[in-house]
């Protein structure tokens, strides 16, 4: 007797051989299923014990300047210790800065200060986000007050890294480097969030470097090429206190190259036909 | 399925079984390498030869080093895991304390933790002793010291003004090593 | 097979088939969520939410794609087939969660809008491993939110199954810009070769799938039948048609599916008006050709719907000579009754019992 079971989705039950064979596949999708669960769960890499600490508002009391980058300086026995200010989500802390200022009547640069807000710290860096919601400026003191940074210039130099945005790296995303978090920190940078050269020795130990223009302007329109790409930047190192800064020259990588050089600026720009006849007049 | 449907479907797969396998070699190979520059290594000074004394805090270490046995004039912190903590200053404390739980090899992410919930608020008005000096990123410090016969090292949140760790070298510690260290870091390339 | 408008005719198989979908997703999540909390303590649970709703997306896609293939090469997988529409849909709820979270997570509390920021923050278009892979998982997204808004029998019929089996072809070029979102989006970062290997072991499946069940077909439509007479086609023997099933003939234009019952051989076009499903492969049920994928009738000698029904094939007609069944691909329009080709049975003889014969 042949056997002619005929599926039917709309009958009460299906037959036996379909249900048996059916039974097997489901074993087999779940086995899979959890294989690959177990398999992509295990390989991905290790996330950073950077910390942002997202609810938590901590006081902290130091200098604010707005050079290389808006920050605190906050003394430490005998040291100054760079604390960089970030503001609200992908923004830099200048607006809010400017908003206290104009709230205040007075400028805050050199000023000591209280301020609230938000750390974010791994590996060794801490910053902190100041948010207008979160009540930021608790004391101002209108005299002019100095701490004794500690700037010293390290010369020329060439360094090789990814650019990131160390607001996200050091605590709000994980991960907040590579291909995968590119589009953030393009966001991040170009809402004002001072970029960072991550460098990485052979041992995977890393060291970071604030990048600023040629003459100490704000890069981060010039940066966007070469976020999460591995990229050599060059030019005027210096060690602001416990930060290196870099002074940018150039940046290349295999997509892209800028240089803060005036002339070479004005050759790339002359490239198209209509102005390397107006450079020959 | 209607043939015009089923000729279809047999090209489009074909055409993605030339396609997918493509894709993926090309993504494959142009995946860019990780770029190493040696510039990352921390190194603020040179660590004198002998380790009179070893302990370890997670994955870092902490040598007491001289220039002989039971002369201590350093302290070399090899930081080794990234801090998770918002800083880490380093005093000297004149007493003894209670001795670190984390001294054995505990991640340092749990100990710090542990510490940092227990000591909350309560120690900021402790007098901390010398200050030593601050660990930041990954690399090797060098602090000088005093000479003492024991050392009791406390390490200090001084954002959160929170004791983070403890770390006691007995005088029977400080008395030990004689031997020079083989894993003795070389001193890196200049900042 | 319902009349009026229903979201969702439930039944017994489906909501057992719904069961299992949600178990499913559940054991995953918690494979994979519960894994990574061990191995990855320092995990957020944005970046959870993002890498567990893409992983069980793409699992699920695998699965719906080789459901097809896998019905035409083993006919035991259809009750995969009959619900499958909810797995899809089921799929795109995951991969909807994975892009709008995405797509807040890395490019909302910006200075620009969030999907004008999508496609003008990364604006390599001619580098490989530096290439835009979000805007690749975007598009993929728009045909998933296309395929899921119409999989409602409503739009089936609305849009015509022409039309709408066109629109969800589209399945397959969202597969394609998937595996690529993967490739320049995590290959790009994770390093080990586990999530590589994966994705290639998946696509090999659905491509080995496809090209198989594709190549059984193409055959299938491509055999000749030279036999002819007065536009009639020798296509078999009456005896190679069982009992209430049916044998397929590929001629000329479409198939045409031969059913035999009571006596009788009917043909009538082998494609289901619901969703253009195989009828010829199905069976005879209470008398009305019963369509293996979701069990629409037709009765066999005027291949319309039983009532209440308005569905229609074409039937065509079909005769007996010395044992052969004899085939004209020129259909009538649908619903048009024809007699068919009556089995004439031989005479049986009966022969005298003697004791040699006992």
């Amino acid at each position: 007797m042949r056997n002619d079971e005929f599926y039917i989705g709309w009958m009460q039950g299906a037959p036996a051989t379909f249900i048996q064979f059916v039974r097997k596949y489901l074993l087999l999708i779940f086995f899979l299923a959890a294989v690959v669960g177990v398999l992509l769960a295990t390989s991905q890499k290790k996330f950073s014990t950077a910390t942002f600490e997202y609810g938590k508002t901590t006081t902290i009391k130091g200098v604010y300047a707005p050079s290389p980058v808006p920050h605190l300086s906050v003394k430490n026995n005998n040291e100054i210790v760079f604390i960089p200010l970030v503001g609200y989500g992908k923004q830099g802390a200048e607006g809010i800065i400017q908003e206290l200022e104009k709230e205040r009547g007075i400028s805050l640069a050199n000023k000591e200060v209280t301020f609230n807000g938000t750390l974010l710290y791994g590996d060794g860096k801490v910053l902190l986000q100041i948010d207008k919601n979160e009540a930021p400026l608790k004391q101002l003191s209108n005299a002019e007050a100095s701490l004794p940074s500690a700037t010293k210039a390290l010369g020329p130099a060439s360094l090789k890294g990814e650019v990131i945005d160390p607001k996200c790296y050091f605590g709000v995303m994980k991960p907040g480097e590579g291909k995968v978090h590119k589009d953030c920190a393009i966001r991040c940078i170009a809402g004002g969030i001072p970029p960072v050269l991550a460098i990485t020795n052979e041992k995977g130990e890393k060291n970071y470097v604030l990048l600023v223009g040629a003459n100490g302007e704000k890069l981060n329109d010039k940066v966007k090429d070469f976020v999460a790409v591995p990229s050599t930047i060059t030019g005027e190192l210096m060690q602001v206190d416990n930060w290196l800064v870099m002074q940018v020259k150039e940046m290349k990588n295999d997509m892209a190259t800028f240089s803060s050089d005036a002339s070479s600026q004005i050759a790339s720009a002359c490239e198209a036909s209509c102005c390397k006849k107006r450079m020959q007049q | 399925m209607i043939k015009p449907l089923r000729k279809k479907h047999l090209q489009i797969w074909s055409l993605w079984a030339l396609i997918l396998p493509l894709g993926m070699i090309a993504a494959l190979i142009a995946r860019k390498p990780v770029v190493n520059d040696a510039f990352g290594q921390v190194q603020n000074g040179k660590a004198l030869p002998v380790v009179i004394a070893e302990k370890r805090l997670g994955q870092n270490l902490l040598q007491l080093r001289g220039t002989g046995p039971g002369a201590v004039q350093q302290l070399l912190w090899i930081n080794r895991e990234p801090l998770n903590v918002a800083s880490a200053t380093i005093y000297l404390s004149g007493l003894p304390l209670t001795p670190s739980k984390g001294g054995g090899t505990a991640s340092v992410r749990g100990q710090l933790q542990q510490e940092a919930n227990k000591n909350s608020g309560s120690q900021q008005n402790e007098d901390k002793g010398i200050y030593i000096g601050r660990i930041e990123i990954r690399g090797n410090y060098v602090f000088g010291l005093p000479p003492q016969k024991e050392y009791h090292f406390l390490v200090y949140d001084f954002i959160h003004q929170q004791i983070i760790s403890r770390i006691s070298f007995s005088e029977h510690d400080v008395a030990g090593r004689k031997e020079t260290s083989q894993s003795s870091p070389t001193p890196n390339t200049k900042l | 097979m319902s009349v009026s408008y229903q979201a969702v005719g439930w039944n017994r198989q489906k909501k057992i088939y719904d069961w299992l979908i949600a178990g499913f997703c559940v054991f995953y999540i918690s494979v994979f969520v519960g894994l990574t909390l061990v191995f990855n303590p320092e995990a957020t649970f944005e970046t959870l939410l993002i890498r567990t709703t893409s992983t069980l997306a793409l699992l699920l896609l695998h699965v719906i794609l080789s459901i097809g293939p896998l019905t035409r090469l083993n006919k035991r997988f259809l009750p995969l087939l009959y619900n499958r529409r909810h797995l899809g849909v089921t799929m795109f709820c995951m991969a909807a969660v994975h892009g709008g979270f995405s797509i807040f997570q890395f490019h909302s509390l910006g200075n620009v809008n969030p999907f004008a920021s999508l496609f003008i923050s990364n604006t390599h278009f001619t580098s490989i491993a530096d290439f835009p892979f979000q805007a690749l998982g975007f598009f993929a997204l728009l045909i998933f939110l296309l395929l899921a808004a119409t999989s409602h029998d409503f739009w089936l019929r609305n849009l015509t199954p022409k039309v709408w089996k066109t629109l969800h072809m589209f399945v397959y070029v969202a597969y394609l810009l998937i595996v690529l979102h993967v490739m320049v989006g995590v290959i790009q970062y994770e390093t080990n070769p586990v999530f590589i290997l994966l994705l290639a072991a998946g696509s090999a499946t659905l491509i080995t799938l496809h090209l198989l069940a594709g190549r059984k077909e193409v055959q299938k439509d491509n055999q000749n039948y030279q036999l002819q007479m007065d536009g009639f086609y020798e296509v078999c023997r009456v005896d190679d048609i069982l009992e209430d099933r049916a044998k397929v003939f590929c001629i000329k234009e479409e198939r045409i599916a031969v059913f035999k019952t009571a006596g009788t051989l009917f043909a009538v076009n082998n494609v289901c008006k619901h969703q253009n499903g195989p009828i010829g492969e199905g069976k005879i049920v209470d008398g009305c050709i019963t369509c293996p994928w979701h069990g629409y009738q037709y009765l066999p000698h005027n291949g319309c719907s039983p009532a209440p029904f308005k569905e229609k094939v074409s039937t065509y007609d079909v005769k007996i000579f010395e044992g052969k069944v004899w085939l004209n691909p020129a259909p009538y329009p649908e619903g048009t009754e024809r007699p068919g080709a009556v089995i004439e049975l031989e005479p049986v003889i009966i022969k005298p019992v003697t004791p040699q014969n006992i």
